[in-house]
C-alpha cells in the first residue's frame, strides 16, 4: 500500500515521498508513536480510578504532560531524523546534487515530516480521549450527569478534543520546523532537542516567566486554552490566539528559510 | 616467539629443462606462537575498547563533551557538601540523598555511552568481525555491559566515595572516622556498583533494539522519565499491598527504595515530588536480588539480539 | 548515447614540478583542455586550495580537462576525493574556484543537470528497489520519460533483472552498478566517478570498464578516482596525480613517464645470445646498468631511451645476435604512479 500511495505522490512531491516511506521504513514512526500515546496509558490508569472528571484529565493531561514533554520529544524524534538520518549515511548528496532548489529540498522535507508527524503524534490525543469516553468519569461527574439541572454543570469531554488536535498539529508544525532547522547544525540534534524539552521547556518553564516569550510549550498552550475557552482551563499569561498563530507561522517561515541557507553552505563530507 | 623463515633455495638453472622448479615458502605469514589470554583476555581487550570509543577517546571534543559535563556536575555535587560542612560543621547531604541527586546525572550519562556500546557496531556492520573471531556473542554482551558498568561506576561510585573522604577527613579524628565510618564505604561501593550494572543493563537493552544513536538515546532517557510518572501515578490509586510491586517498575523509584534501606536512617522522599509509601518497603536483600535479576534478565534480552539468524 | 569521434583532450601546459621557480604564476591550463571553438573547458579547477584549520588537504591544484576520461591517482589520504567532491560541489573550497562548462557548482543547482556523480560510500535507501532509486534519480534531474530513462539506464549497467529488488539486499558490486546507473540516467555531459570499481567481480568491472569508455568516446568528460591502476591504464590515457594534496603530473601519463627523465627506463629484452649482447651493450654510453636475469632475459637501465633503443639493434645486427622481444619494464602506470608518489 505504502509502494501505491508513494506512486500517486512521486512525481509532484518525490522527497516528500521519500521522507516518508524513509520514516515507515524506520523505527522513528513506531517509537514516535508509542512516545504519543503515554497520555493513553495514563488515561487508563484514570479508568482503574477516576481522580477528578474526564474533562478535567483530559484538559490536564495536555497542558501538564502533552505539550511539554510528549509533544517535543516526538516530533524530535522524526524531525531530527529527516535530514539526521540523510547526514548520518550520507545520502543527502542524491538530493541536493540535483538542479532541485534548496528551498524545495527543505519544504518537501518539512512536509514529510508534518504529514507523519501530525497523525502519528495526535493519534495518542484521539487514543487518549476514546479511553476517557469509557469511563463515566468520578462521582461529582456522575451525579452532575444524572440530575439533568447539573448536565452543564460538567464541560463535555468532546469539547477538549478539537482544541487539542488543533493545538497539537500547531505544536507540530513548529517544533517540526526547528528540529528540523537544528539538525542541519548539530550532529546530536536529539540530544539537544531532548535538553530544550526536558530543561528549557519543563524545567526553566515553570521559574522564569521571560521564557514563555520563547516557549513552544507556551504557545501550543495558550492556543489550546483559548480554543477550548473555559474559565476553569488556563495558564499563566496566555498569548492572544491570533497572536500564537502569527507566531508561530513567522516561526515556520524562519525555520524553513534558516534551513534553506544551511543546506546551501553545508559541506558534505 | 617467532621461527625463522626457511633459507631460499639457488636460483633455478638458466637452461631450460622438461621440469620447472617451484617451491612455496612461509615468509610473509608466520604463525603466532606467543602467550594467548584466553577467553578473559579478549572479553577484557574488548571492554577497554569500547570503553575509550564511548567516552570520545581520539575524537573531537563534541563527543566527550556530555560525559565530562555530566562528571563535572558529579563532582561539584560531592566537593559542595563537603565545603559546606568544613566550614558549617553541619551534615548537609546524607549518602543517600547524594545519589538521589546525581540520579539525573547518572541516567543521562548511560543514555549517552550505552547506545556507543552498541549501536555504532550494528549500523556499522562489523558485527560479523567479531563474531568471526575467538569472542563467543555471550562474551560480546558481557564485555560491553562490563564496558558500560565499568564507565557508569565512575559515576555511581567516584564522587560517593569523594564525599565519604573528605568527610571523614574534615572529623576532628580522621583516622577514627574512617574507621567508624567504613560500613559506610561498603553501603556506597554496594550501591554503585549495583546502580551501575542496573542501570547499564537497562540502557544496552535499549540500544540493543536499533542501530540509530538518537533512537535509544531518546527512548532511554524518555523511558526513565515516563516509567517514573507512570509508577508515581499508580501509586496514588492501587491499594496498598500493590505498592511495593509498582516502585519496582520504575528504575529511578526502585533505587530510591533500595538506597533508603541501604542506608538506615537517611530521608524519605518529599511528598510532592515523588510518594510517601505507607508500607514498608522490601528488606534491602530483596533490592539486591531484584537488581542482580534485572541484570541477568538483560543479559538474556541483549543477548536474544546477537544471536544467529536461522 | 551517440558516439562522436572527438579525441579526449587534456594537457595542461604545466612544468615538471622540480623545473618550476617558486611562487611561479599558475600554469596555462587553458590551452589544450579548452574547446577549439573557445568555450571553457569541462572541467576547470583554478587555484583550489582546501584546508580544515591547520591542516591542508588541497593546495593550490589547478588544472583543466576535456572530453574522454581522465583518472584521478593518487594515494590514500592525498586529497582526491576532497578534490572530487570540490569539483562536485559537496565542499566549498578555501580559496580558488571550480567551475563546470564555466559555470560554477557550488551554489548553482542548475548546473547539476550537467553532472553525474557516483560517490565512493555504499550507503543508499535501503527501502527502495534499485529501480525506485534510479527513477527518484530521474525524476531529479527533471528527466521527461522517467520509465524510459531508468530502463535505459538499468540496462546500460546489466541491472535490469535485479531491479526490482530493495537495495537493502545488494551486494556491493550491484549497489556500485546501481549508482552508475542512478548517475547516468539524465544522460549527463560530466561524470564523476569516485572509485567505481570497488566491490565489482571481475566480469562486471570489464564491463564498467567498458562502458566508461564508451562514454568517454561519445565526447562525454569522466573524471574517475580509482585505486586500481592496472585498469585505470585501460581506460584513461590521461591522468591527473595527487600527491599530499599537491598537483604532482597531469597529462598522458606515458609522455609524463617521458619526461620523467631524472629516472632510468627500464627495458627487457628477449634475445637469442643475451650474454654475447649484454656484454656489447655494456659499452654503449646510453646504458647505465644490465644484467641478465633467471629466465635469459636482458635487464637494461637507459637514460636515454631513444639512443638505446637504436644501439640494442646496432649490436645484435653486428653480432648476428636474434631479437625476440624489446620491451619498456617500467612504462606502466604503476611505475610512473610508484615514482611520482615517491618523489
Amino acid at each position: 500500500m505504502v509502494t501505491a500511495l508513494s506512486t500517486v505522490f512521486f512525481r509532484p512531491l518525490p522527497i516528500t515521498t521519500l521522507t516518508v516511506r524513509q520514516f515507515l521504513d524506520g523505527r522513528a514512526v513506531r517509537v514516535s508513536g508509542l512516545i504519543g500515546l503515554i497520555p493513553a496509558a495514563f488515561a487508563l490508569i484514570y479508568l482503574l480510578s477516576p481522580n477528578g472528571t474526564r474533562f478535567e484529565t483530559y484538559t490536564g493531561q495536555f497542558l501538564e504532560l502533552f505539550a511539554p514533554t510528549v509533544l517535543p520529544i516526538a516530533v524530535l524524534i522524526l524531525a531530527t531524523s529527516a535530514f539526521g538520518n540523510e547526514l548520518e549515511d550520507r545520502t543527502l548528496p542524491y538530493l541536493t546534487l540535483k538542479p532541485v532548489s534548496r528551498l524545495r529540498i527543505v519544504l518537501e522535507k518539512w512536509l514529510g515530516v508534518i504529514v507523519v508527524g501530525i497523525p502519528v503524534v495526535l493519534f495518542g490525543q484521539v487514543a487518549t480521549s476514546v479511553i476517557l469516553a469509557f469511563s463515566d468519569g468520578n462521582a461529582t461527574e456522575q451525579r452532575y450527569a444524572a440530575d439533568p439541572r447539573f448536565a452543564d454543570r460538567i464541560p463535555e469531554l468532546t469539547t477538549a478534543i478539537w482544541p487539542a488536535l488543533a493545538a497539537g498539529a500547531v505544536g507540530v508544525v513548529m517544533f517540526g520546523s526547528i528540529f528540523l532547522l537544528l539538525s542541519l547544525y548539530i550532529q546530536r540534534a536529539l540530544l539537544a532537542g531532548i535538553f530544550y524539552a526536558f530543561v528549557w521547556e519543563s524545567i526553566l518553564g515553570r521559574y522564569l516567566s521571560g521564557i514563555r516569550l520563547i516557549s513552544v510549550k507556551q504557545y501550543v498552550q495558550s492556543i489550546f486554552t483559548r480554543l477550548v475557552d473555559n474559565p476553569d482551563v488556563r495558564i499563566d499569561n496566555p498569548f492572544q490566539l491570533g497572536s500564537a498563530l502569527i507566531v508561530a507561522a513567522v516561526t515556520t517561515v524562519v525555520c524553513i528559510l534558516l534551513a534553506t541557507r544551511r543546506l546551501r553552505r553545508i559541506n558534505l563530507e | 616467539m617467532t621461527t625463522a623463515p626457511q633459507p631460499m633455495p639457488t636460483p633455478a638453472p638458466t637452461q631450460p629443462t622438461t621440469q620447472r622448479y617451484g617451491e612455496v615458502f612461509d615468509r610473509g605469514y608466520q604463525h603466532y606462537e606467543g602467550e594467548r589470554h584466553g577467553r578473559a583476555g579478549s572479553v577484557w581487550a574488548l571492554t577497554r575498547f569500547s570503553m575509550s570509543r564511548a567516552m570520545g577517546l581520539k575524537k573531537s571534543w563534541t563527543a566527550k563533551v556530555i560525559p565530562i559535563l555530566v562528571y563535572v556536575g558529579a563532582v561539584m555535587t560531592a566537593i559542595i557538601p563537603v565545603g559546606i560542612e568544613s566550614f558549617t560543621g553541619q551534615n548537609v547531604m546524607d549518602y543517600e540523598d547524594f545519589f538521589t541527586v546525581i540520579f539525573l546525572l547518572m541516567g543521562v550519562f548511560v543514555a549517552t555511552i550505552a547506545p556507543e556500546m552498541l549501536c555504532g557496531d550494528r549500523r556499522e556492520n562489523v558485527l560479523s568481525l567479531y563474531f568471526s573471531r575467538a569472542i563467543t556473542r555471550l562474551d560480546y554482551v558481557l564485555g560491553k555491559l562490563l564496558a558500560t558498568a565499568l564507565l557508569t561506576l565512575t559515576v555511581s561510585f567516584v564522587p560517593a566515595f569523594i564525599l565519604w573522604l573528605g568527610r571523614n577527613l574534615l572529623a576532628d579524628s580522621p583516622l577514627q572516622s574512617l574507621g567508624d565510618d567504613f560500613p559506610n564505604l561498603l553501603r556506597i561501593a554496594l550501591a554503585g556498583i549495583l546502580i551501575a550494572f542496573y542501570l547499564g543493563a537497562g540502557g544496552l537493552m535499549i540500544a540493543a533494539f536499533t542501530g540509530r544513536k538518537a533512537i535509544a538515546v531518546a527512548v532511554t532517557i524518555v523511558g526513565f522519565l515516563v516509567l517514573e510518572t507512570l509508577a508515581n501515578t499508580l501509586l496514588a490509586v492501587v491499594p496498598e499491598r500493590w505498592e511495593n510491586p509498582v516502585i519496582l517498575l520504575s528504575p529511578i523509584n526502585t533505587i530510591d527504595a533500595f538506597l533508603t534501606q541501604l542506608f538506615p536512617g537517611g530521608s524519605t522522599p518529599e511528598s510532592g515530588e515523588g510518594f510517601v509509601s505507607s508500607s514498608p518497603f522490601y528488606p534491602v536483600e530483596g533490592y539486591v536480588a531484584f537488581l542482580i535479576g534485572i541484570v541477568i534478565v538483560g543479559v538474556g534480552v541483549i543477548l536474544s539480539r546477537y544471536l544467529p539468524e536461522r | 548515447m551517440t558516439a562522436s569521434p572527438s579525441a579526449p583532450q587534456i594537457a595542461p601546459k604545466t612544468l615538471p614540478p622540480d623545473r618550476r621557480p617558486s611562487g611561479a604564476a599558475k600554469p596555462d591550463i587553458l590551452q589544450n583542455a579548452a574547446p577549439a571553438d573557445g568555450a571553457p573547458p569541462a572541467i576547470l579547477v583554478d587555484g583550489v586550495s582546501k584546508w580544515y584549520g591547520d591542516v591542508v588537504a588541497v593546495s593550490d591544484v589547478s588544472f583543466g580537462i576535456g572530453p574522454g576520461v581522465t583518472a584521478l591517482l593518487g594515494p590514500n589520504g592525498a586529497g582526491k576525493s576532497t578534490l572530487l567532491k570540490m569539483i562536485a560541489g559537496l565542499l566549498g573550497t578555501s580559496s580558488g574556484r571550480v567551475t563546470v562548462h564555466g559555470e560554477p557548482v557550488r551554489g548553482q543547482p542548475s548546473t547539476y543537470r550537467r553532472i553525474g556523480l557516483v560517490p565512493e560510500q555504499e550507503e543508499l535507501y535501503p527501502f527502495l528497489t534499485g529501480r525506485e532509486f534510479v527513477r527518484l534519480n530521474a525524476r531529479l534531474q527533471g528527466v521527461k520519460d522517467l520509465d524510459g530513462a531508468t530502463e535505459w539506464a538499468l540496462g546500460l549497467v546489466e541491472m535490469r533483472d535485479a531491479a526490482d529488488r530493495r537495495l537493502k539486499g545488494f551486494s556491493k558490486g550491484m549497489r556500485q552498478r546501481i549508482k552508475v546507473a542512478a548517475a547516468l540516467v539524465h544522460d549527463p555531459q560530466v561524470l564523476l566517478m569516485d572509485e567505481p570499481l570497488n566491490g565489482t567481480d571481475p566480469v562486471q568491472r570489464a564491463n564498467l570498464i567498458e562502458l566508461i569508455q564508451r562514454i568517454g568516446d561519445s565526447g562525454r568528460t569522466v573524471l574517475v578516482s580509482s585505486h586500481v591502476l592496472e585498469e585505470v591504464e585501460r581506460f584513461a590515457g590521461n591522468i591527473v596525480v595527487i600527491v599530499n594534496g599537491k598537483l604532482a603530473a597531469a597529462g598522458d601519463y606515458r609522455t609524463i613517464r617521458d619526461r620523467i627523465d631524472t629516472r632510468p627506463h627500464l627495458v627487457r629484452i628477449r634475445a637469442g645470445d643475451p650474454r654475447r649482447l649484454a656484454a656489447a651493450l655494456i659499452g654503449e654510453p646510453s646504458t647505465v646498468s644490465v644484467e641478465v636475469d633467471a629466465d635469459g632475459r636482458i635487464v637494461a637501465q637507459t637514460g636515454e631511451a631513444r639512443s638505446f633503443y637504436d644501439a640494442v639493434t646496432r649490436l645484435a645486427q653486428r653480432h648476428d645476435i636474434r631479437l625476440y622481444e624489446i620491451q619498456p619494464a617500467d612504462d606502466s602506470l604503476n611505475s610512473v604512479f610508484a615514482y611520482l608518489v615517491e618523489r
